[in-house]
């Protein structure tokens, strides 16, 4: 078994980038104002959301972003403020009363309830049609409401199974690998103007952006898909994941499915976080060992307009694609296994701690006042 | 004061007629295509339509203002000030007040000096810190794979010694690239005694902001850490001092795993946004900035960025028309002015920067990037997108 979840020589474990909380300041003021009219002191669980996009700069982590609208009851994605090309990801607000309630939170015990809330998603097939239940998160918070602080702490729980209770077999993580081949660009598989144009047309219509029905716009985009490629470009698809079985059934032999993903991340080297447990659910629905994956990096300007037949031949796009190699899992593995759960996000000195927000400067009136030009 | 301004803007008529070249103003509608065509040049641009309550009736609906999140600022302005930065007054033509309000292009060199004043400090502010810890664990960690229950035994160190970028794409990088250095060069690291040297007025200011942080935080300090091992996890943990270049080299893992584009410096954020300014009837730009942990910077931290010829005096704080949250904002009073003896001279000299197509007129498509040129020089440090890259 252990050998089995081993890399194979000549691939290293790929290192995903974890997604870095941009809480708007926004989010903390409606925050405030609901505890204040409407929470009180209830401190139960209130369902939240947020959204990350491709990130256009190698420098700046890739973003959750949280805004007031976050806290909105109904899940419209006009008033989150965010557009089509926004995915969106589904949280958890725990927010306390007291700093002391916040210490005392099960904060493992937490992260192990979502974890298993994903796992049986996996399982069941349920994040094949909603993706986004791959992208749960958890997000604590306790504001001293005089001193305009906020601690908060964010977990982006990503699952692994535990193969066995020996511990150093639990070390030999379900890791995705990266074969001894570079990430490619996308356009070094769609090298013709015909084909990416292919490609271009699919995914706009697999995400519904040139829908004329104003009403039924898709409002954030799907955060993961099929894409068939084929170097026949009229054969070039995207689908939603659930197409797998009809796609693999009659595939020829030169071509392929490639898993894409929303990537918030713009290095060259590392997917991010959100493909983490994609991988899981490819691993766990698909008994693959290896895949490619398009890290979807461009969809802003795919989704914005720019993209005509006239420019396609000149499009640069940053979009690329991994070959991972995954683990064959057992079969025996079900909703009662051992699951393992990471994702806490790091504070400001690196450590696994709450992180502190002091608005001070912006929401204080006194403050305010005295900065006032 | 904004009461007045918003009463003011409210009884300005809407211009309708394009006296985009006479004055350098747009109408709304000008705005919108400048607008469209800057969203589909640069990915990073995006329309927002903004509160509701806030919606200004001359424009669409979902074309409200401009907007681009989470742009890095890897140094301070100061830095340029003071580096060998070759100035350039971009309205000269216009005669009069030079001095006072011409605008100045200050940005076109010293990215080295900046950025090591920068590391240098960030480095002096947080001596001791997580350095020592994290070698150890990495030491044990290349000799013991199977017995870790501490946390951290693949952190990346971001700032890493020259030695380790001379692989690949490093060695080109190491060298800062003059003017406006694109994310990648963020992985340029000074010598040591190029540190040392340069620590002066830069490492006042970030390390107070350091301290500042490191106070507060201290108050959630004793809550308990998690531990957490994870292999699959790209960890970046702020510079911190106490760990001269090239301690960490030699501890396998760790090098196996650095790889140039890996190395991401914690940097200030900001979001811009563009809106349309009714009453001077040319964009406005409004800033909001994050500092290295993505809390919200302070507006002397703001000013920080802020070239020294415009601080306080083209850069006021008001709330943002679409979300009145406080934002810095650039007054836009002689926007037009400067906008159109800019592309006045573009169109008498051909020039490189800004590529003028169909003869040598500015059209309105390319309002918003010239705009954007012309803003860098009152944010030098604030790396947004203006280029036209499809």
């Amino acid at each position: 078994e252990r050998r089995m979840s081993q890399p194979s020589s000549g691939c290293s474990p790929l290192k995903f980038q974890p997604l870095s909380s941009a809480v708007d300041v926004s989010f903390w003021t409606q925050l405030s104002k609901k505890k204040l009219e409407e929470l009180k002191l209830n401190s139960s669980a209130l369902s939240i959301s947020a959204a990350f996009t491709t990130s256009h700069h190698s420098t700046v982590p890739a973003r959750l972003q949280v805004s007031s609208a976050s806290l909105d009851d109904s899940p419209d994605a006009t008033a989150l403020g965010f557009g089509p090309e926004f995915a969106v990801a589904i949280g958890q607000l725990h927010n306390c009363n007291t700093l002391e309630d916040f210490k005392n939170l099960d904060k493992p015990g937490l992260a192990a309830e979502a974890a298993k809330k994903i796992w049986h998603s996996i399982l069941s097939g349920a994040a094949l049609k909603n993706p986004e239940l791959l992208t749960q998160f958890l997000f604590l918070a306790y504001a001293d409401l005089k001193s305009h602080k906020h601690t908060y702490w964010l977990c982006f729980p990503a699952v692994l199974p535990v193969l066995s209770e020996d511990l150093a077999d639990k070390k030999v993580m379900f890791s995705a690998n990266v074969g001894t081949e570079e990430p490619l660009p996308l356009r070094t598989l769609l090298k013709s103007p015909a084909s990416l144009l292919a490609f271009c047309k699919a995914y706009r219509s697999f995400q519904q952006v040139d829908n004329e029905d104003t009403e039924h716009k898709p409002l954030v985009t799907f955060g993961a898909f099929l894409f068939l490629f084929s170097p026949d470009p009229s054969r070039i698809a995207i689908a939603p994941l659930t197409t797998w079985p009809t796609w693999k059934a009659s595939l020829a032999a030169d071509e392929e499915i490639i898993l894409g993903f929303l990537d918030p991340c713009a290095l060259d080297n590392h997917p991010g976080w959100p493909l983490r447990n994609l991988l899981l659910l490819a691993a766990m629905q698909w008994k693959v060992t290896r895949l490619r994956v398009l890290a979807m990096r461009d969809v802003t300007r795919l989704c914005s307009g720019a993209f005509s037949s006239k420019h396609a031949g000149e499009l640069k796009l940053q979009s690329r694609i991994f070959t991972i190699e995954l683990p064959a899992l057992p079969e025996s593995l079900d909703e009662n296994a051992n699951l393992q759960v990471m994702g806490w996000e790091r504070n400001s000195s690196g450590k696994l701690q709450p992180r502190l927000a002091d608005l001070k400067n912006i929401s204080d009136p006194e403050t305010l006042a005295a900065n006032a030009t | 004061m904004n009461f007045l301004k918003d009463v003011r803007e409210f009884l300005t008529p809407v211009m309708t007629e394009s006296n985009f070249e006479e004055k350098g103003m747009l109408t709304p509608e000008e705005f919108v295509v400048a607008g469209d065509e800057l969203v589909s040049k640069c990915g990073s641009w995006r329309w927002e339509a903004g509160k509701k309550e806030y919606r200004k009736s001359y424009l669409p609906d979902k074309k409200q203002y401009l907007i681009t999140r989470g742009v890095p600022s890897l140094v301070r302005a100061s830095t340029y000030a003071m580096a060998d930065s070759v100035e350039t007054v971009v309205d000269k033509k216009d005669g009069g007040d030079i001095d006072d309000e011409g605008w100045l292009e200050t940005h076109t060199g010293g990215m080295t000096a900046g950025k090591s004043r920068l590391r240098a400090g960030v480095g002096g502010g947080s001596s001791g810190g997580g350095g020592g810890g994290e070698e150890g664990t990495a030491s044990s960690h290349e000799q013991d794979l199977d017995e870790i229950t501490e946390i951290g035994a693949d952190i990346i160190d971001t700032p890493v010694a020259p030695s380790d970028s001379e692989s690949k794409k490093g060695k080109g990088k190491v060298e800062a690239p003059p003017g406006r250095a694109a994310g990648s060069s963020a992985t340029s690291e000074p010598a040591p005694t190029d540190r040392q040297e340069r620590s002066n007025s830069g490492l006042r200011i970030t390390s107070e902001t350091y301290i500042k942080e490191k106070q507060t935080e201290e108050e959630v300090q004793d809550i308990e850490e998690i531990e957490e091992h994870d292999e699959g996890a790209l960890v970046i943990i702020p510079s911190v001092g106490g760990s001269g270049p090239g301690k960490r080299n030699g501890k396998g893992e760790i090098i196996r795993a650095v790889e140039p584009e890996d190395r991401i410096i914690k940097t200030r954020t900001y979001d811009l946004s563009i809106t349309y300014d009714n009453y001077h009837r040319t964009p406005r730009m409004w800033l909001f900035g994050h500092d290295e942990q993505q809390q919200p910077l302070s507006n002397d931290g703001i000013m920080e960025d802020i070239s020294a010829d415009h601080k306080f005096k083209t850069v006021t704080v008001d709330p943002h028309p679409h979300t009145n949250v406080p934002h810095a904002s650039i007054h836009p009073c002689r926007h037009a002015q400067t906008m159109k003896s800019i592309c006045d001279r573009l169109s008498q000299v051909d020039t490189t920067t800004v590529s003028t197509k169909d003869g040598k007129k500015v059209q309105i498509q390319q309002y918003l990037f010239v705009f954007l040129k012309f803003i860098s020089s009152v944010v030098p440090t604030i790396e947004y997108d203006y280029t036209s890259s499809v």
